[in-house]
């Protein structure tokens, strides 16, 4: 919107700048048809004068026909005493005779002359009421069509800039409609050719990212397997060597070995959690029931412990999430084991998972003292000197929570209990909406501390927010679009007030009467827009044949030669840089998922299928120049007479500086040497022009 | 009872076996999952214990393609993959436990227990059979009260009696359920075995059909 607010201010200060020049231009005409009347007459009148008998009293001449007139005028003699004048002249209009020239009065113009020594003396009056009459009367036939055109010129450019950005605004609204660790790829459906390659380079990074949490976590399951299976014999030889031995001190030995392996299997598994808590993927594309993991998980913590002592309430409905089940798994399990090690023996653990989300596990245990509660998310705390864990559990638990943006909160005593501890976590639950509802719970939880937490004496802890977060990139988006759509607007509106600009600038040079150079104004225009309009058209449509041709062949080739054709596209990912086994496998599963795709893209180098639309790109292209164009041909049909060249000049050298400016400021990009760049070339087509008009005209 | 242990780490496969031994069962131990193909090809196994991670290919796919075969026998997943994820999948391809390495081997024992209870039909561990008074998941029988000391082999033989009551089994069969492929057998093993434990439990416990096998004796 901007950008039509500075044109129509240029097209307004070209137009002021015309007309203030018209102003003058019109005046000097006037005047110096002023002059002419004068020295026409004055012959006239000393022969009428001289040839007069009597010398007696003033001769006024009768008007041929009844007619108004803009000229008045009287002839004095030496005396004053007014010897002729017109039918219609006022002697009070006329001011005492001080001499030749021309003269200033309250609503006229007055010329002097004398002639015979200053004997007889003439004065042309002329009211400036007349001039001001011709003036407006010039500019209104002028400005009316011209503040017709601007609004439909501003209409036309805002409706095409709209329809080709709105396929960005819907993609823009796609991308920021999505939950925060939403990592599929947006749909780049219907986007302009320019923006093509920026969403096919943004659903890059995603699946890139999306690739490389899949990796860590991959990574960081095979781990764990490849230190678990070492462990896991080594403890069973342990065991083994326990049960056979007759010795009581070789068995007693063979438990320590037990005990050791053990301790160091559960800090090797909690180092895995905890990487994977504060590295890996929390959250799922699609949501899914978190009860089936909370009750393995319970089932699976509350194993060896009697009967009936960890005990699991979930509602009745399934509680959707989008959180990954294995770090939910993690979560609970560490939260679970945390409670039965430092709980009273046997005492009992309540696990709850409301449906809003909600995870609660308490036990039974003593106070936990307030200060000791904030120490205790610290990494490699533990509870007390005799408790034996490795104190990453809540470590682990925080981490997750933290990344989850969801508040850890410590409670002890229990709520509804003289003792205990109780740790709380609100999960992201609710289906597909989890992202966007996690807003307001967010806000609430890190408001302050709810009144029912500081009644129960616990402690309120809050995470800070480390989440990895996907935000539209508001600003850097901005730039880029705009570059693309405006480059083109600069162009086209550059190539047009040069183009024409010089032409009338030439024409002028070669012949300056107005008709010959506003008649080459209006046919540059017309053909400059046409030109352009076919141009574009042309370019547009066969580069769009030439892409489907393509594609028809790669299709066939991918019917035909199905091997070949995969071959191919491996040779292509290699000769990027990936290694032959990967490129192999990404050849293989893109060809499985869309071959036809992967060859448009990576083989033939087009964005997705078609680019533009033909007829679009030629309205938009022909619309600019025009709209460009009009402005020297404008300025020329204001300019006044014989100062065409100068008038369109600099005309055009203002709209030309405004424009490299306008453009640089929308590409960001330094605005004087781009203003400089535009002017100097813009002057020299006119210099050259004007040369070349020159030549031809005096030749002629 | 003969169980199948597919396990490809040496160390703790040996661990594994001779747990499982010393509880008087018949093991046999592979490596890889083509072998464990041909030997669930060549006998009937009372029990799978499946390592996930093979050398030769994923367990899960081997647990998918015996149940798409329609084969019940119990199997225990033994595993290092700990997620969740990898747990719920386990238990939906069909595995009837599914225990984390590294695990306690007297868990390992009581797991193979109580999934053979299950699969016998009667999940409850105490059995009253006349005067005695079993607990098949700790091992132990009274006699009138009084607690009778069994070898795990005399158990083994016993408790398969106990998984099948009614059922009437062969020398070969009560051989493959208590030795491996490999094992020596002595060709009167069986009945000196049942001898045994017609002594230490009363002599009706165990009825001999002459030339076809024994079954449980009418408490």
């Amino acid at each position: 919107m901007s950008l039509g607010l500075l044109l129509t201010l240029l097209w307004v200060a070209a137009a002021s700048v015309t007309a203030l020049l018209l102003r003058g231009e019109i005046n000097q005409v006037f005047d110096s048809a002023l002059q002419e009347t004068a020295e026409r007459l004055l012959p006239l009148a000393v022969m009428d004068i001289v040839d007069r008998e009597d010398n007696a009293g003033a001769q006024r001449l009768a008007a041929l026909r009844e007619r108004g007139e803009y000229f008045t005028y009287v002839v004095r003699g030496e005396t004053g005493l007014i010897l002729l004048q017109s039918h219609r002249a006022d002697p009070g209009v006329f001011p005492p005779y001080d001499g030749p020239g021309f003269r200033q009065t309250q609503g006229f113009r007055i010329y002097n002359d004398d002639a015979l020594k200053g004997t007889v003396r003439i004065s042309v009056a002329e009211p400036m009421s007349h001039r001001a009459t011709v003036f407006w009367e010039i500019v209104l036939a002028l400005g009316l069509p011209l503040l017709l055109v601007i609004p439909i010129a501003l209409a036309v450019i805002v409706f095409a800039v709209r329809a080709s950005l709105a396929p960005l605004r819907r993609f823009r609204a796609t991308l920021a409609g999505r939950g925060s660790s939403d990592l599929s790829a947006v749909p780049a459906d219907g986007l302009p050719a320019e923006l093509k390659p920026l969403a096919a380079s943004l659903n890059g990074v995603l699946a890139r990212l999306k690739a490389a949490f899949e990796a860590e976590r991959n990574f960081a399951s095979h781990a764990a397997h490849e230190l678990r299976t070492p462990l896991a014999g080594a403890i069973a030889q342990a065991q083994r060597l326990r049960g056979e031995t007759g010795e009581p001190a070789a068995a007693a030995r063979a438990a320590e070995i037990e005990a050791t392996l053990k301790r160091l299997t559960r800090l090797s598994e909690r180092l895995m959690q905890l990487a994977r808590a504060e590295g890996g993927r929390l959250r799922l594309d699609q949501p899914r029931d978190l009860s089936p993991a909370a009750r393995i998980v319970t089932e699976d913590a509350a194993r060896g412990t009697p009967e009936g002592r960890v005990t699991l309430r979930l509602p009745a409905a399934p509680v959707f999430s989008d959180l990954d089940p294995d770090a939910f798994g993690i979560l609970l399990r560490n939260l679970i084991e945390n409670a039965l090690r430092h709980g009273e023996a046997d005492g009992p653990v309540a696990v709850t998972l409301a449906a809003d989300g909600l995870l609660t596990v308490a036990n039974d245990g003593p106070v936990v003292p307030p200060e000791t509660l904030s120490r205790l998310t610290r990494r490699f705390e533990r509870g007390g000197a005799g408790n034996h864990g490795s104190g990453l559990g809540l470590a682990i638990v925080a981490a997750i929570a933290d990344r989850l943006n969801s508040t850890l909160i410590l409670r002890s005593p229990a709520t509804g209990r003289t003792q205990g501890f109780e740790v709380a976590v609100r999960l992201p639950a609710g289906g597909g909406v989890a992202a966007d509802r996690m807003a307001p719970e967010r806000g609430e939880a890190r408001g302050p501390p709810q009144p029912a937490l500081t009644d129960s004496g616990g402690v309120f802890m809050s995470g800070s927010s480390t989440e990895l977060k996907y935000q539209p990139a508001h600003e850097e988006l901005h730039y880029i679009n705009r570059s693309g759509w405006l480059r083109a607007a600069v162009l086209g509106a550059n190539d047009g007030i040069v183009s024409v600009s010089s032409l009338v600038v030439g024409v002028a040079a070669a012949d300056p009467t107005p008709q010959a150079v506003l008649i080459a104004g209006f046919a540059g225009l017309a053909a400059g827009a046409m030109s352009m309009a076919a141009g574009e058209y042309v370019s547009v449509s066969s580069q769009s044949d030439i892409e489907a041709a393509d594609i028809e062949r790669e299709r066939q080739a991918l019917l035909d030669t199905p091997e070949a054709e995969e071959r191919e596209l491996a040779a292509i990912y290699e000769s990027r840089g990936l290694s032959p086994a990967t490129a192999a496998l990404v050849a293989r599963e893109l060809t499985e998922k869309d071959a036809l795709g992967a060859h448009v893209r990576d083989e033939l180098g087009l964005s997705e299928v078609h680019a533009a639309n033909p007829l679009q790109a030629a309205i938009a292209s022909g619309l600019t120049f025009c709209a460009a164009a009009a402005l020297p041909v404008l300025a020329a049909v204001f300019a006044p007479e014989g100062r065409i060249i100068p008038t369109v000049v600099v005309t055009t050298l203002v709209a030309l500086a405004g424009l490299g400016a306008l453009g640089a400021h929308a590409g960001a990009a330094p605005k004087i040497p781009a203003t400089l760049r535009v002017l100097f070339w813009g002057a020299a087509a006119m210099a050259i022009t004007a040369g070349v008009g020159h030549i031809f005209g005096v030749s002629v | 009872m003969r169980i199948l242990l597919i396990e490809d780490d040496t160390v703790l496969g040996a661990a594994v076996r001779d747990q499982i031994a010393a509880g008087g069962h018949s093991v046999d131990w592979v490596m890889r999952l083509d072998v464990a193909r041909d030997a669930m090809a060549g006998a009937a196994f009372d029990l799978v214990l499946l390592d996930l991670m093979l050398p030769d290919g994923l367990g899960l796919g081997f647990l998918k393609a015996l149940r798409g075969r329609g084969d019940v026998t119990p199997v225990i997943i033994l595993t290092a993959l700990d997620q969740v994820s990898d747990r719920i999948g386990g238990l939906n391809a069909g595995a009837d436990d599914y225990l984390v390495k590294p695990f306690d081997l007297a868990e390992l024992s009581a797991r193979i227990g109580s999934v053979a209870r299950r699969y016998g039909g009667n999940p409850n561990p105490i059995i009253t059979h006349g005067a005695l008074e079993i607990d098949r998941a700790a091992r132990s029988v009274r006699r009138g009260g009084k607690p009778v000391s069994l070898t795990a082999r005399e158990w083994a033989l016993f408790d398969a009696f106990l998984a099948r009551p009614r059922q009437l089994l062969s020398r070969a069969q009560l051989e493959e359920k208590l030795y491996a492929f490999d094992a020596e057998v002595e060709s009167n093993a069986i009945e000196v075995h049942v001898s045994r434990l017609r002594k230490k439990l009363g002599n009706g416990v165990i009825d001999t059909e002459r030339g076809l096998g024994y079954r449980l004796g009418a408490p």
